[in-house]
């Protein structure tokens, strides 16, 4: 294991030199752009990333990225990724993950490591589509999609993935795109920082088989009116203006415009300790009629998994010795010839 | 290998320690039977059997209290419409029921334990037996069979979460 | 305590089984008086059957539990196929177990479990203790609940404790019948119940009174013995298959200078493993209970990656599962070893009885040819070594390897002997250091072992998957030349190791008639059926196979050194199938798939069938 001592690296020493190849104007090019730019700010050494992915575009992802890299098999990176993250709880450990991927066939890993908090980062990279295997629907599409293996239209209704996320436990549930740079770059610094699983849905573009999927949202004329970005502690307001925002009216949201009848009081504040208030906007995922919000929708701090482990191990050793095979085989009845 | 010696040790203990106490519990104790109980239905003794059979159909009961001056006189139950009536040529608009039914029974104040009204059901034969108060109003019965769901209540494992056909036809192993 | 009062009757072997409700408490009895018999010096091995899983309803046919042990002056190497005698503490019991009682055995009988409603539930129409139904075997009957309650009289115990204590006295009884001493079982007691000294004392007291009741009865008229066998000296001590392996594995991890990462799910009958290994955190062992099989094996591949020795363990439909992902394991050329504890299949088949059919999905059970090195251990003790050595080739190979062992090893015991762990040696890693010179696929020449550089260490950075790799640059590669040289790579990786490998010496006669070709759990029965068959003057010989991919060297050709080659097995024929189509020989099967293991009888049959002809 090297020395904990903060290294000067730069975007360039996490570009590898493999041969980028995805589609052009693929929003992948975007992420990973971001992410080189803020590997290096985290100050670590470069050996101690881990970036571990499954099948799918976005699972290319460790190849272009100088870390070491684990290209695994469809759906299983997070329990890949747990292993690791057990055997060297200092590694930066990073799931790139689809989709498909993470919510079809790797649903059930998803919702574990979710669940048992370990301190690793998912970005999941959801184009809503499956875009290796030349566009068939998938579990995070709108329901009705026409696509090669829904000619009339898929009759599957979607994940929520941040609701699934919460619903699993999970302690850093976070919304970006990937086309929005500098947000982008803070929720990866943010995730990075949390002491547990993060989780990062990142919406992104895959122009050849579900182009202008977030078109609302990134559209220039649009995404002032339909991006809802969340700040903890301020009011969460939205639209060119400033002039509109949401607000609870029994146990639901509602948009409100402010004037007359509505102040700047009657915003809801966003507090990401709310687990209540993250479960409502996680619920706007697929709803027309709220912006969409973007940012750390929740976010609370408990123990991990490792911590935990490694705890027991301590304490074990500290109260039995350390273990010792001699004493072991001879701790039962034995006999001489 | 030692997770079998484990296994088996527990059983064991599980066996040797099988609620022995419950049973006593279930019977003698402050359970008093009004918690058992269910409400009654009471009629005057001169009531007549067309009318008390009608109560019996439309209310899916088996057992009428009978009161004179609103005091407990007798009971009549299914068992008498059996024994006493069927088969004889009655004038069911006429007959009255004071003629047919069991006279000064056996009663049970509410507060009285289970064991007692067991008691009675053992030794006088009894299936249903009146509850009154301390000045004979009728306020309730018990019967055999709300003895009998009490006794299971206490034995959950042992009576409700019996496998079907219990203990015939296992004779192979699970694992999984 | 010692039985003077009887003459004395020496035999070679004895065959006891221990039989009642799971209740009944014959795991404890069994493993008493096999504790006591190791310290007098037999060989021995033991098969414990409890319903493990689930209980069942008390007196009932599925709740039966039974232990069984052959002790004996010899080597022997299986419990035994047809019993002595056989302690049937309740009707349920004798039902399931009479059949394998010899003609003239006999049978100890607590009368007091014998009533109408243990008959009923078991399905005897009347009480074969009272009718002639038994008359082929020596019945005694007794009312150990009685006679316990006799014992214990002054105590005012209550009827369930006295009850309790009757297995004491069947013990006590038969160790009066064999010779067997008290004391370690006194010990025992006297430590396991401390905190119920009533229980202490009614335990003791039953266990005499059933030694007494021996001595002052008629029914015996001696004591039989057995002598002491010959053992290698040492320091023995009785070990479990699935314990055994786990021994195993913790020595290779310090042996090799590594942690252990183990993940593993639930399942029938490797469970153990996982309970067992849990339990040594003071030896750095991290344990993991994976969500599923799938991602227990994916997540020792992760821990592997960062440098620890990764274990994962199941049985059949687990192996099933972990496909895909020990293709990838194979594909990244990482050290990990898969256990796999068969069991009966197919599907769920029976959990708890044993096979040994998942050769062929050991070795081809994967897309694509993706070979990986398949160890099997023979014995309970030999769990250890063979898991030792399952590790050893996985490090010092870069290799993965799948162990087989059965659900008939994973709960057997038999004596082993401890071995000094200063004496084991080392087992090489490969894992780099150095800060430059690393190439991820350079593979040594002498063992086409890769570098293992592991993340934390600095200027290693590299990425590896499941596409196929460039040869020299381990870079994604389609390159259909390349493609068939990765094939002939990842076979030759497997192959190389059959030339550090012993070459085969059988065991018997080095040629003759019958070569006997084993592996697995049919060890035991195989060496007593060929030492039978030299005794009455054939010439037989006995390979049983640890190493089934690759095969030790000179294999083939000591095949054809004999007239027949037998293979028993308990699958339809998957080594016989393996060594037909290798070495291009008539070699014959012995196949028994009955969830049981193979008897020596059979084996002995179709041995002198062979030989004759």
């Amino acid at each position: 294991m090297s020395d904990q001592q903060t290294v000067t690296l730069s975007k360039k020493d996490f570009v590898s030199d493999q041969d980028v190849r995805w589609c052009p104007g693929c929003g992948d090019y975007a992420i990973l752009s971001q992410v080189q730019k803020v590997f290096p700010q985290f100050g670590i050494p470069k050996e101690n990333f881990l970036v571990v992915s499954g099948i799918g575009c976005s699972s290319r992802f460790p190849y272009y990225v100088d870390t070491f890299g684990f290209h695994s098999i469809h759906g299983r990176a997070p329990a890949l990724a747990t292993g690791a993250k057990i055997a060297n709880p200092d590694l930066s450990v990073w799931i790139v993950t689809g989709d498909g991927d993470s919510m079809s066939i790797g649903g059930n890993h998803l919702i574990h490591v979710l669940r048992r908090n370990f301190d690793l980062n998912i970005l999941l990279f959801n184009n809503q589509v499956y875009g290796l295997t030349k566009g068939q629907y998938s579990p995070t599409s709108e329901i009705g999609r026409i696509s090669n293996s829904s000619p009339l239209g898929s009759v599957d209704y979607p994940f929520n993935p941040p609701l699934l996320a919460l619903g699993a436990g999970g302690t850093f549930i976070a919304r970006s795109i990937d086309r929005e740079q500098s947000h982008l770059q803070g929720i990866l610094k943010e995730a990075y920082m949390h002491k547990g699983t993060s989780f990062v849905e990142i919406y992104q573009n895959c122009w050849v088989f579900n182009d202008g999927a977030f078109e609302s949202l990134t559209e220039r004329e649009m995404k002032m009116e339909t991006q809802l970005i969340l700040e903890h502690g301020k009011p969460m307001v939205f639209g060119k203006n400033k002039d509109k925002g949401l607000s609870l009216k029994g146990s639901k949201l509602q948009v409100v415009k402010l004037g007359k009848k509505y102040s700047i009081d009657d915003v809801l504040i966003h507090d990401e300790k709310n687990k209540i208030q993250g479960l409502l906007l996680s619920e706007l995922s697929y709803d027309k009629k709220f912006p969409t919000p973007l940012g750390i929708i929740y976010k609370e701090e408990k123990p991990t998994y490792e911590t935990m482990l490694y705890d027991q191990i301590e304490k074990s050793v500290q109260s039995k010795g350390k273990g010792n095979l001699d004493k072991l085989f001879h701790d039962s009845h034995t006999w001489n010839v | 290998m030692d997770d079998f010696l484990d296994d088996e040790l527990k059983q064991m203990e599980e066996r040797e320690s099988l609620q022995e106490n419950t049973i006593v519990e279930a019977i003698a104790l402050s359970d008093p039977i009004e918690s058992l109980s269910k409400g009654c239905l009471s009629l005057p003794e001169d009531t007549s059997l067309r009318e008390v059979v009608n109560r019996f159909q439309k209310e899916n009961i088996g057992c009428a209290i009978l009161t004179r001056d609103g005091k407990i006189s007798g009971i009549f139950t299914e068992r008498d419409i059996l024994l006493n009536v069927l088969g004889k040529k009655l004038d069911f608009e006429k007959e009255t029921v004071k003629d047919f039914m069991t006279n000064d029974p056996q009663v049970l104040l509410p507060t009285d334990p289970v064991s007692f009204a067991l008691n009675k059901m053992v030794d006088g034969g009894f299936r249903n037996i009146p509850i009154v108060d301390g000045e004979l109003n009728p306020v309730g019965q018990i019967s055999i069979l709300d003895v009998v769901n009490h006794l299971g209540q206490y034995f959950h494992q042992e009576i409700l979460n019996l496998p079907p056909e219990p203990l015939r036809k296992q004779n192979r192993r699970e694992g999984g | 305590m010692t039985n003077k009062s009887k003459s004395k009757k020496k035999v070679d072997r004895v065959v006891i089984r221990f039989t009642g409700d799971s209740g009944d408490g014959m795991q404890l009895t069994g493993s008493r008086f096999t504790e006591a018999t190791a310290i007098m010096g037999n060989d021995l091995a033991t098969y414990p059957d409890y319903p493990a899983e689930i209980r069942a309803p008390a007196g009932s046919l599925a709740g039966v539990s039974s232990f069984q042990i052959q002790f004996s002056s010899d080597n022997i190497g299986t419990p035994g196929d047809k019993l002595d005698v056989l302690v049937a503490m309740n009707p349920a019991a004798l039902k399931t177990n009479l059949s394998d009682l010899k003609t003239s055995g006999i049978i100890i009988a607590n009368k007091a479990n014998y009533t109408n409603k243990n008959l009923k539930l078991s399905g005897w129409e009347f009480n074969p203790l009272e009718d002639d139904s038994l008359r082929d075997y020596r019945v005694i009957a007794l009312d150990m609940t009685r006679l316990v309650s006799n014992a214990v009289e002054d105590m005012d115990l209550s009827v369930k404790l006295i009850s309790r204590s009757s297995n004491m006295f069947a013990l006590g009884l038969v160790s009066w019948m064999y010779d067997r001493t008290l004391d370690s079982t006194i010990n025992f007691i006297k430590e396991k119940f401390a905190k119920r000294p009533e229980l202490v004392e009614a335990n003791i007291r039953a266990l005499k009174a059933g030694y007494h009741y021996g001595d002052t009865i008629e029914e015996f008229q001696h004591v039989v013995t057995v002598s002491k066998a010959k053992f290698k000296p040492g320091v023995y001590r009785n070990i479990v298959g699935n314990q055994a392996l786990c021994f195993g594995l913790i020595t290779a991890a310090e042996k090799a200078g590594l942690n252990i990462y183990f993940s593993g799910y639930p399942i029938t009958p490797a469970s153990d493993i996982l309970h067992i290994l849990s339990g040594y955190k003071n030896f750095r062992v991290k344990t993991f209970q994976a969500e599923d099989e799938i991602a227990a094996i994916m997540s020792v591949i992760g821990a592997v990656f960062c440098g620890d020795l990764g274990i994962t363990a199941t049985s059949g439909p687990g192996m099933a599962l972990k496909g895909e992902s020990l293709g990838l394991a194979i594909a990244t050329e990482l050290p990990l070893v898969v256990l796999n504890v068969q069991r009966a299949g197919p599907s769920t088949g029976m959990p708890t009885k044993t096979e040994q059919a998942d050769l062929f999905q050991a070795l081809f059970g994967r897309n694509g040819e993706s070979p990986v090195v398949v160890l099997a251990a023979n014995s309970p003790a030999d769990c250890f070594a063979t898991a030792f050595e399952a590790c050893r080739i996985a490090i010092e190979y870069m290799i993965p390897v799948v162990l087989l062992s059965d659900a008939f090893l994973a709960h057997g015991s038999e004596p082993w002997l401890i071995p000094q762990t200063k004496n084991i040696p080392k087992i090489r890693n490969h894992l780099f250091k150095k800060s430059n010179g690393f190439s991820p696929f350079r593979r040594e020449k002498s063992t086409l072992a890769r570098q293992w550089g592991i993340p934390g260490t600095k200027g290693l950075e590299h990425r590896v998957g499941g596409l196929e790799k460039d040869i020299e640059t381990g870079d994604v590669s389609y390159d259909p030349e390349n493609h068939e040289k990765m094939i002939n790579l990842r076979q030759q990786k497997v192959d190389i190791i059959a030339k550090d490998l012993p070459p085969v010496d059988p065991s018997g006669d080095k040629s003759g008639k019958v070569l006997v070709v084993g592996w697995g759990s049919s060890f035991g029965a195989i060496k007593e059926a060929v030492n039978r068959s030299r005794k009455e003057n054939h010439t037989v010989g006995h390979i049983h196979l640890r190493h089934l991919n690759p095969f030790p060297p000179n294999l083939g050709e000591t095949l054809l050194k004999y007239q027949n080659v037998l293979v028993p097995e308990m699958n339809s024929g998957q080594l016989l199938l393996l060594l037909r189509g290798k070495f291009l020989i008539d070699a014959k099967g012995l196949n028994k798939v009955q969830g049981k293991p193979i008897g020596v009888d059979e084996v002995y049959d179709n041995i002198i069938n062979l030989a004759g002809a």
